[in-house]
């Protein structure tokens, strides 16, 4: 029942079959830019959790958290038309994370080659980043406690990058995108991936 | 340390199988009372005020409060992650023996299996799992001291029927890491008659914490 479900995760974000890990989502200024404009003034209508990992993430928020999910019925632009995204109403601002399968083995190839194939790829990643106006500037790699609260129910982060959000010094919002392991206890295997793409706005004034 | 609901609740089930917290001989030369540590504490305010406004609600007879410990020193960058375990037990040994000073005192391990049926790896687990998967590896490294006290006759409580408790936890520091000495946690409860509707257990227990977080978390020796 389990490797049903996870063919079922897979299949709403399948894509074309990579080589290695796509490094694309900060880099999608316009994409970036309207995700942020969806946050601001949802318009996506919420659905319920289908997936065996979107039923296990809302599980175990309502439990440890009490916070409400939304599970976006369809995800806010064509770059992200490979996850499954949710959002979270907090106090703290707006607040997505998406969520695709990722195929472990590319991420273990891009880790264990970083230095000879991929360093390159990651800094011309940054860079493309950096171009994007709603950023400011400073996009980096992203360590591990910058990730999702809410994906860490579900998944351990692998690798990532991070762009602020804003104008100067931002400390309050920013755009992610890494790759993270599954939990084994919701697909009742080892070593599953997902890629996550995750915003976080701080709450509007006035 | 993040904490949630389930790790309250399974400290409030009871004292765990915990093996009593013998008497460790400090290294004078680098051990708590020597120089160089510095320790930085978290009042865990959010956590407290949340947690006891959901026992008001639940009209539980009890109350928390906590205090968090960083531990750090930046003189010794080549002792080993065992070197540092080891220390870190002597500050879960010394914050206890302070404790104990208050009135309090290690509860005997032999009563504890009978009250829980839970032994100590079991609760370990337990507040493990506690913990959001992606964060364990970075918070879920929990020491193997976990002692627990009690006054079971504090003054403050005239109906006789109320007790204090201290639960002391600890966590790991990661490896690879220069500073870290790793974290103590100290939990209060005040139960029963010694319990919310009891102005001066509060104030009991708020001293204890304000003169530990003190003479501990005042940072740099």
């Amino acid at each position: 029942m389990r490797a049903f479900a996870l063919l079922a995760f897979a299949a709403v974000g399948a894509g074309e079959a990579q080589a290695s890990i796509r490094l694309d989502q900060l880099s999608a200024c316009a994409d970036l830019a309207a995700t942020m404009r969806e946050l601001e003034r949802p318009s996506i209508g919420c659905r319920a959790p289908g997936t065996v990992v979107d039923v296990a993430l809302a599980k175990r928020l309502a439990r440890a958290t009490g916070l409400s999910t939304c599970f976006l019925v369809r995800p806010p632009t064509a770059s992200l038309s490979r996850f499954i995204c949710v959002t979270f109403r907090t106090s703290a601002g707006g607040h997505m994370d998406c969520m695709a399968p990722a195929d472990a083995a590319d991420v273990e190839e891009y880790q264990r080659n970083y230095r000879s194939v991929h360093a390159a790829r990651a800094t011309a990643y940054i860079k493309a980043a950096n171009r994007c106006a709603v950023g400011n500037g400073d996009a980096s790699r992203a360590q591990w406690s910058l990730m999702s609260p809410f994906l860490n129910y579900v998944a351990q982060f692998e690798l990532g990058f991070v762009l602020p959000l804003g104008q100067g010094l931002v400390g309050s919002s920013a755009a992610l995108h890494g790759f993270a392991g599954l939990d084994p206890q919701i697909t009742g295997s080892e070593g599953d991936m997902i890629e996550f793409f995750s915003i976080y706005l701080p709450p509007r004034k006035g | 340390m993040p904490a949630t609901r389930p790790v309250l609740a399974l400290l409030l089930v009871g004292a765990l199988a915990a093996p009593a917290w013998s008497q460790t001989e400090y290294d004078d030369s680098s051990g708590p009372g020597s120089q160089g540590w510095t320790v930085t504490a978290d009042p865990y305010l959010d956590f407290v005020r949340t947690i006891n406004g959901e026992l008001r609600g639940q009209n539980a007879p009890l109350f928390i409060d906590a205090v968090e410990f960083e531990i750090t020193r930046s003189d010794r960058p080549d002792d080993s992650l065992e070197r540092k375990e080891a220390l870190l037990d002597q500050w879960v040994s010394y914050i206890t023996d302070y404790i104990e000073l208050e009135g309090f005192e290690e509860m005997d391990p032999e009563r504890v299996p009978e009250a829980t049926r839970v032994s100590m790896e079991q609760m370990r687990e337990k507040l493990r799992q506690s913990i959001p998967y992606g964060n364990r590896n970075h918070f879920g490294r929990l020491g193997e001291a976990m002692p627990i006290l009690i006054d079971e006759y504090p003054s403050d409580c005239a109906g006789g029927d109320g007790a204090y408790a201290a639960f002391i936890m600890s966590m790991r520091p990661a490896a690879a890491t220069r500073s870290e000495y790793g974290e103590v946690m100290v939990m209060f409860l005040g139960l029963g008659d010694c319990g919310p509707v009891n102005p001066r257990a509060k104030r009991t227990l708020a001293r204890i914490k304000r003169e530990l977080t003190e003479d501990f978390g005042g940072g740099s020796e």
